[in-house]
């Protein structure tokens, strides 16, 4: 089952090889989704408003320009604009005090940055999508149990009336 | 040129595309194209002993390692962080960032004719 609005997912990445490697694979066979990438954070906030689902977001943003936002940083104010987006950070470092750093500020995920990830980050993508769907589908059930609540009370209704006329 | 002597594999890349000869396409010649300008600021950051700027341009040179196969210099390039940041060993240096621009070189021009196969 399809959703109705494609998912949004933003890269954030100063990586042009790498984001492109990863669009690319996410993309593989999926229809529902919408991929924007970014090569800096204040980009991607600026875009914010979108309310992406899932934001896959570079630790090191800010190699070539010290000047700009690390993906501490980033997620920082992408948890307080958007705060259902979530959020999977990306380490080329098996460092697990950033990853606790990142998951105490509200990341899903730290995925380290390696030939696995590109399968990784998919299978999380497809996790999301999945519990979107089951929420539909919920969503869906709920709202067909109402409409026959209300056909039967129609039902009820017009029965007493035509018994009380006959 | 014999598969042992070579510098490069694209076996990564060509299981990543999933078949798709266009990506591959386009990841090497996107490598081709910004090979030129990583290893002119590795040579600048070097001969200014600007030791954070290197380190930089080397984390960032690391997947495009694992995407053209160049995993020859991948340790040397963890190593050159290292004493890059911990500011250790500096005197190593120049000859790391020697072998590391060598070796891409080299692998560039491997690349240049293995790309025409897709």
């Amino acid at each position: 089952m399809k959703t109705k609005n494609k998912i949004q997912v933003f890269l954030v990445d100063d990586d042009k090889m790498f984001v492109n490697a990863l669009k690319f694979k996410l993309n593989k066979g999926v229809e529902n989704i919408e991929i924007s990438t970014y090569f800096d954070g204040e980009n991607c906030l600026q875009n914010i408003d979108k309310y992406p689902l899932l934001v896959v977001l570079d630790y090191h943003l800010n190699g070539d320009n010290v000047e700009a936002m690390n993906g501490m940083q980033v997620l920082d104010i992408i948890k307080k604009r958007s705060p259902f987006s979530e959020v999977i950070m990306l380490s080329s470092q098996d460092d697990i005090e950033i990853a606790m750093d990142t998951l105490r500020n509200g990341a899903l995920d730290y995925v380290i940055k390696n030939e696995e990830c590109y399968s990784k980050i998919k299978t999380i993508l497809s996790q999301i999508e999945n519990e979107i769907t089951s929420a539909e589908l919920i969503k869906n059930d709920s709202n067909k149990v109402k409409k026959i609540t209300v056909i039967i009370i129609a039902i009820i209704t017009l029965l007493i009336i035509l018994s009380s006329i006959i | 040129m014999d598969a042992i002597s070579k510098k490069t594999d694209l076996t990564f890349l060509v299981e990543l595309s999933e078949g798709s000869n266009e990506f591959v396409r386009e990841m090497v010649e996107e490598f081709l194209l910004q090979l030129p300008d990583t290893i002119s600021k590795m040579q600048e950051y070097l001969d200014d002993k600007k030791w954070i700027e290197l380190r930089n341009v080397a984390h960032k040179l690391k997947p495009s390692l694992d995407f053209m196969g160049l995993l020859s210099i991948k340790e040397i390039v963890k190593t050159l962080e290292k004493n890059c940041v911990d500011q250790v060993n500096l005197e190593l240096v120049p000859g790391m960032v020697k072998e590391i621009i060598d070796t891409c070189s080299i692998g560039a021009e491997e690349l240049k004719i293995e790309v025409l196969k897709y």
